[in-house]
């Protein structure tokens, strides 16, 4: 194996792996301060793809304009979630997650209607490629890096501004939070809004490079679940980890062993659970009663 | 059992029905409405004690794969193969959920969701489970000279099949280890202090319920004469937690069965277009969410429903929820 070879996966794993770091992210971020599980995350990494792809390779607008307008549309849909359908499920975990698969599985098949099963690709947005020492990366990959790692840093600013400090309160203990006169309900709104946002700019970023489809969002919920569960649920740098190890597992599996890459995962994750039940990162989470 | 005669009148019932229903299609639906009730009981033995089982499917694969594979390809009888798929679901279980149930009930249902989709993955991907193409020409069962052939004998299979089932776990429920099921229901920390090792009673439902899928597993197999990946899929997982939810999550064997018996018949009534039945599913499931979440046998313990609606928006408005 020549370190050429090994770079480029390493490359591609991370490409790979920024993509399920950032739905993972606002996948985590919903069920750290919600405590639920929103399975339309996938879906809304689907749509957002979609939308992006209407507004740039059908409309000619800008690719930074198709960023935006993915991560305002799902962040519409994902209050529309939390309002009409999460709001009234206060029965307990088990109902959210049927709601919100509900929600998935509507949304899934209204893609699969009107878009149907075919493969849509952008022409890149940046064209060309870097090629350092016989590695090859495409501009693209680059860019979604860049984005990426902006996203984060961003992230992590707003979780210590006033709105995102209100989270952390109401992640800590909903009634505590309450008491110190701050609105649980605005807060979860903003969350859903921010965690599926997330997912849509997700979906914008891998278009460039594997295009969009309209079963593309399930496939994905997996990795995330993995990630959720490799990382430790409900935390975000268990999460960011995991999914940089997820991508690179997925990358060096498609190099080296060809296919099989949930097995391997899997393979790799049954060990680790027993050693540490709560993920990498992660403190054992209970579901609320 | 203390009321006899309704038992013995639905069994009567039951047993006499391929004399009524002559439609063979209806008799089909009968039978899989009849597997369905076995998976949707099987989840809501791990929800009683408030384990959400997301991967009934992969778990029904395991049996039907195994007991197609030992018939087909070592020669087994199906009566042998039977019983030995539903103990390597059981196994399965075991191995899976032993390590997952040691990061409590979320770590569970992340798990089990994960394990469905990846059995599907592997039986697809993996050329000795047949591929995508499925795995065909299964046996069906036979005794001694007499092949099963035709809806009937398979009917009466599946029915005592789903009884035992019935029987097996309402002995459970009424017995030392229900108890200790129920009391980790309403609260698993108050259950501990009892003395009651949650861990253990969680692993043994799983391990139990699971037995039982794989069982309708085998069945499954035997019954079509072949199996494809595909029917294992994620979206099956969902439709068995939605029999449960819709027949009534706190009936623990009335309601997995009613609400199997409702969903498989309600999209044939309706018939509605193949493309927008998922779209249908998915709003009558929020809908129940919402304004029934007890399932369809809480209708009669509550007030009317136009009332209760009222009430519940009443109350939501007053605070409480998300």
């Amino acid at each position: 194996m020549n370190v050429g070879l090994f770079f480029q996966c390493v490359v591609n794993g991370l490409a790979i792996g920024g993509i399920y770091a950032v739905v993972a992210a606002g996948f985590t971020l919903i069920l750290g301060v919600m405590k639920i599980m929103n399975f339309g995350q996938g879906q809304f990494y689907m749509l957002g793809a979609f939308v992006s792809y209407g507004l740039c390779e059908v409309f000619h607008l800008h690719y930074a304009i198709g960023l935006v307008s993915a991560f305002v549309t799902m962040a519409f849909l994902g209050i529309v979630l939390q309002r009409f359908v999460i709001r009234y499920t206060y029965e307990g975990f088990f109902h959210t997650v049927l709601a919100t698969t509900a929600f998935a599985t509507i949304i899934n098949q209204i893609a699969v209607i009107s878009f149907g099963k075919a493969d849509r690709f952008m022409s890149p947005v940046i064209k060309g490629r870097v090629a350092v020492s016989g590695i090859v990366v495409s501009n693209d990959k680059i860019l979604l890096i860049g984005i990426g790692i902006i996203l984060f840093v961003a992230l992590h600013y707003f979780m210590k501004t006033k709105v995102g400090k209100a989270m952390r309160a109401v992640t800590e203990n909903q009634e505590t939070a309450g008491l110190q006169g701050i609105n649980a309900r605005q807060i979860f709104t903003i969350t859903m809004a921010v965690g599926c946002g997330m997912a849509g700019v997700a979906g914008t970023l891998v278009l460039p490079i594997l295009g969009a489809r309209a079963d593309m969002g399930l496939s994905i919920f997996v990795k995330i679940l993995l990630v959720i569960i490799i990382g430790g649920m409900g935390s975000m740098p268990g999460a960011l980890l995991a999914a940089l190890i997820v991508g690179l597992v997925e990358s060096f599996g498609y190099q080296f062993v060809g296919g099989y890459n949930e097995l391997l995962l899997t393979c790799c994750l049954l060990p680790l659970l027993y050693f540490r039940p709560g993920g990498l990162l992660g403190k054992p989470f209970a579901i609320p009663e | 059992m203390r009321r006899k005669g309704p038992v013995v009148a639905v069994l009567i019932i039951l047993f006499l029905l391929p004399f009524f229903v002559t439609n063979n299609y209806v008799l089909h639906l009968i039978i899989m409405a009849c597997i369905y009730s076995v998976l949707a009981l099987g989840f809501s033995m791990m929800w009683k004690n408030r384990l959400i089982m997301a991967g009934q499917a992969g778990l029904w694969a395991v049996g039907a794969y195994t007991s197609a594979l030992l018939v087909t390809k070592l020669g087994l009888s199906f009566w042998l193969a039977l019983p030995a798929s539903g103990l390597a679901s059981g196994l399965f279980a075991l191995l899976i959920f032993s390590l997952a149930l040691r990061g409590g009930p979320l770590l569970f249902f992340g798990m089990s969701l994960v394990a469905g989709f990846i059995i599907m993955e592997v039986l697809g991907s993996v050329p000795f489970f047949g591929g995508w193409e499925g795995l065909l020409d299964i046996p069906g069962p036979a005794i001694g000279s007499f092949v099963f052939l035709g809806k009937i004998p398979f009917y009466y299979l599946a029915l005592v099949i789903l009884l035992v089932n019935v029987a097996v776990f309402s002995a459970l429920y009424t017995s030392r280890i229900g108890r200790a099921w129920t009391a980790i229901g309403s609260s698993p920390r108050l259950a501990e202090v009892q003395g009651i090792n949650v861990y253990r009673y969680r692993l043994a439902s799983s391990v139990i319920g699971c037995f039982f899928v794989g069982i309708a597993g085998s069945f499954y197999a035997h019954y079509q004469n072949l199996l494809m990946p595909n029917t294992f899929s994620f979206q099956c997982s969902i439709y068995v937690q939605m029999y449960a939810l819709i027949g009534g999550l706190g009936y623990y064997i009335a309601g997995p069965i009613l609400g199997a018996f409702v969903m498989v018949f309600l999209p044939e009534v309706l018939r509605a277009g193949q493309e927008f039945q998922p779209i249908f599913f998915g709003v009558l499931l929020i809908l129940i969410i919402v304004f029934l979440p007890g399932g369809l046998l809480s209708i009669g313990e509550r007030s009317r429903l136009p009332g209760f609606i009222i009430r519940r928006f009443r109350k939501t408005a007053e605070g409480g929820g998300r």
